[in-house]
């Protein structure tokens, strides 16, 4: 039986999910992007309103399948569609957002019973535009957590901190405990 | 495209120099017989005798008093820690630092004074900057050269309180695997190279390195983690199993660095 892989990357709009993505992926992405609108296109020209999608091609015709969720709250009805069947969660947070810490609560407990079932990576972006909070405010935050979850600085526009993302979440996923 | 075939005499000479590169943090010792105290002894160090233990006490002094430090070496060299910034200015080559991580420091071989934090990372054009968990992780795999703090138990669990910075820190090989593995579920060193097949000095030099970042939790503290199965989300694929899973990842950092 085939076997791929499903990952998901999620988090606030402008936290680098779908750079992320086009940065590790081996063929062109497919996104659904739409011209910002209102405070947003300040920020950016155009945001994610479906999903981001992106290939990683491994051994024997074996793929790992990166989907992007959009960062909008408004269109959260797609977070649900896209998890399903997915093996883990890469969350970007944007630390030049207004409460960047606030964002990682949030999706932390948006995405809590997907994460149970699973396992998450954290990566934090733009920390060369926003140096606070520091990673030592997001590690307390997780304090509260019940396991141990990879957190780190990453530019998502490149390759290797995406990478070492991802390959945190593989290695979680692979030596979570077992009876 | 093909790779270079892994009997090549160019794939050799690379594979050879890449050991050669990682010698000075991992060393070249083999694994040891834990029986003997003899190869007990030969793969543990007293961290404060070198650089990496000045760093931690003078670091621990300085986020006391807040403020910057200059460490002077013997010959002109300086390295300045400053604390808000959690940085390190350093006016010396990357195999001078080596070298100066490497070797125990003698009686008078460092002084350090406290000075004014004028932390100006554009100024310093000849100097460089690294950042403070960096330079403690390097320096301490430097003078671990792929051993252990000499008190340290082979045999007593450890856990990582928390992951490091690993996209920011120097990743030796099998790294974010042993991380994985610690985060999960806490494992003596010597379990951890047996279930990983990976070299004891692999291990050894990753503990070093988590120790001296203050990260490596071998007490009652540790998270107590609960079953929970491996699984895709409802509906869909089968669960994933660890031996499958497994043959993926050596594949996706070969590809992705």
């Amino acid at each position: 039986m085939k076997k791929d892989l499903k990952i998901i990357f999620t988090g606030p709009v402008g936290a680098g999910k779908t750079t992320a993505i086009n940065a590790i992926s081996d063929t062109d992405t497919v996104s659904t992007n739409e011209s910002s609108t209102d405070e947003l296109r300040y920020r950016k020209n155009t945001t994610t309103v479906a999903m981001d999608y992106g290939i990683i091609n491994m051994m024997d015709s074996k793929r790992v399948h990166l989907y992007g969720t959009p960062g909008q709250e408004r269109f959260d009805f797609m977070w649900d569609i896209l998890i399903q069947g997915g093996m883990g969660l890469v969350l970007l947070v944007d630390n030049a957002r207004p409460d960047p810490l606030e964002d990682m609560q949030f999706f932390l407990q948006r995405f809590g019973d997907f994460i149970q079932r699973t396992r998450v990576a954290i990566g934090v972006t733009r920390m060369d535009i926003s140096t606070t909070p520091r990673l030592n405010e997001y590690q307390s935050l997780l304090n509260d957590q019940t396991r141990n979850i990879p957190l780190f600085e990453v530019d998502a526009r490149v390759r290797q901190d995406v990478s070492i993302l991802v390959q945190s979440l593989l290695h979680s996923l692979d030596h979570q405990k077992r009876e | 495209m093909a790779g270079v075939p892994p009997t090549s005499a160019g794939y050799q000479i690379a594979r050879h120099l890449a050991e050669k590169d990682l010698q000075a943090f991992l060393g070249s010792t083999p694994d040891i017989d834990t029986n003997s105290a003899q190869q007990q002894a030969n793969i543990r160090y007293d961290p404060d005798s070198f650089l990496q233990g000045k760093l931690r006490q003078i670091t621990a002094m300085m986020k006391q008093k807040g403020q910057a430090v200059r460490l002077q070496f013997s010959n002109e060299e300086f390295i300045i820690l400053y604390p808000d910034e959690e940085m390190a200015q350093i006016n010396m080559s990357e195999s001078r630092l080596g070298a100066l991580s490497a070797a125990p420091i003698s009686p008078g071989g460092l002084s350090f004074t406290f000075c004014d934090d004028l932390f100006s990372p554009d100024d310093g054009a000849a100097d460089s900057f690294m950042r403070l968990d960096a330079l403690m992780w390097k320096t301490a795999l430097w003078a671990s050269q792929g051993r252990i703090p000499y008190d340290t138990d082979l045999h007593r669990s450890v856990a990582l309180d928390r992951w490091p910075n690993l996209t920011r820190l120097l990743l030796l090989p099998n790294t974010l695997e042993i991380a994985a593995l610690w985060a999960e579920q806490p494992h003596s060193l010597i379990e951890t190279a047996a279930k990983l097949k990976i070299p004891q000095r692999y291990v050894f030099g990753f503990y070093s390195a988590v120790f001296a970042l203050g990260l490596a939790n071998t007490g009652e503290t540790m998270k107590t983690l609960d079953y929970i199965p491996i699984a895709a989300d409802a509906g869909e694929k089968q669960p994933a199993s660890a031996s499958w899973l497994s043959n993926w990842i050596p594949f996706f950092r070969s590809k992705n660095g």
